[in-house]
């Protein structure tokens, strides 16, 4: 229930971003569409425990700065291997083994390879293993070195 | 109010000049892999500089929040995007990701 109710007020507050009018009608009109959103998902069964949502923690702003720095570095580091000569780059696979034991972290972990330049995830097998593919040594042993793991870890903390 | 032109102007051309590596590259890296490496150089870096140039241009104002969004978005949909057309590809010819593919001389 206080699932149902978060996520109902957070649609609304969506709407009002969105929109950015206080008029009568507009008023009402979201709060309709914020219901029958809400009561579709109900029905889609999004609330109950089999989904794993993301959940908002404390630590998520120290992580962001964290992946903006990584991915100013490695943009740097791919932008010279483009400018500079085609023997620079040396594509490799790379398997790894991540740490996180929730799916929603295994996401986290796997967009966050990707969103980085210079490493892109592929597959994630059944044994939970991202295999990715990097354009360089140095980004092949950036992941190697496994600094995305301990941070995503961190992000993910321990809850059960 | 004129260093606050001068650094989202700054930031803007940052963005677009990275846009244009990204796109250079695409042209230039010898295989699929390695051209989906270059793009992703646009849909990081570029977008992050170009919407952080627009969003201090437009101040606190309703635009900057949905440009905020639009980040947002971009930041998550991106690297789904690019992790859907690399597994793809995986399951249609492993050449592809190992860099073999005869597709790439044409």
């Amino acid at each position: 229930m206080k699932t149902i109710f978060i996520s109902f007020v957070s649609l609304y507050i969506l709407w009002e971003l969105l929109s950015g009018y206080f008029k009568t009608n507009l008023i009402v009109l979201g709060i309709i569409s914020c219901v029958f959103v809400t009561i579709l998902s109900i029905k889609l069964k999004i609330y109950s425990k089999q989904h794993e949502r993301i959940r908002l923690n404390l630590k998520l702003p120290l992580y962001i700065p964290w992946l903006l720095k990584e991915i100013i570095k490695s943009n740097l580091h791919v932008a010279r291997c483009i400018l500079s000569s085609n023997e620079s780059i040396q594509p490799q696979l790379v398997t790894i083994k991540p740490s996180q034991k929730t799916s929603a972290g295994i996401a986290v972990h796997a967009n966050s390879i990707t969103l980085t330049p210079g490493t892109v995830s592929i597959d994630i097998n059944d044994k939970n293993e991202i295999l990715v593919h990097a354009l360089t040594n140095d980004t092949a042993q950036g992941i190697i070195n496994g600094d995305i793991d301990k941070q995503v870890t961190k992000l993910e903390g321990n809850k059960p | 109010m004129l260093y606050v032109d001068w650094l989202s102007a700054l930031l803007v051309l940052i963005g677009s000049l990275f846009c244009l590596i990204g796109a250079f590259g695409f042209i230039k890296m010898p295989d699929f892999i390695t051209r989906v490496h270059s793009a992703s150089l646009i849909d990081s870096f570029g977008a992050i500089l170009i919407i952080t140039g627009l969003i201090i241009q437009a101040g606190l104002t309703m635009a900057s929040i949905k440009l905020a969004m639009i980040l947002l978005f971009l930041l998550i949909t991106g690297p789904t995007a690019i992790h859907a057309l690399v597994n793809t590809a995986l399951h249609d010819d492993k050449n592809y990701i190992t860099g073999k593919d005869s597709a790439s001389n044409t």
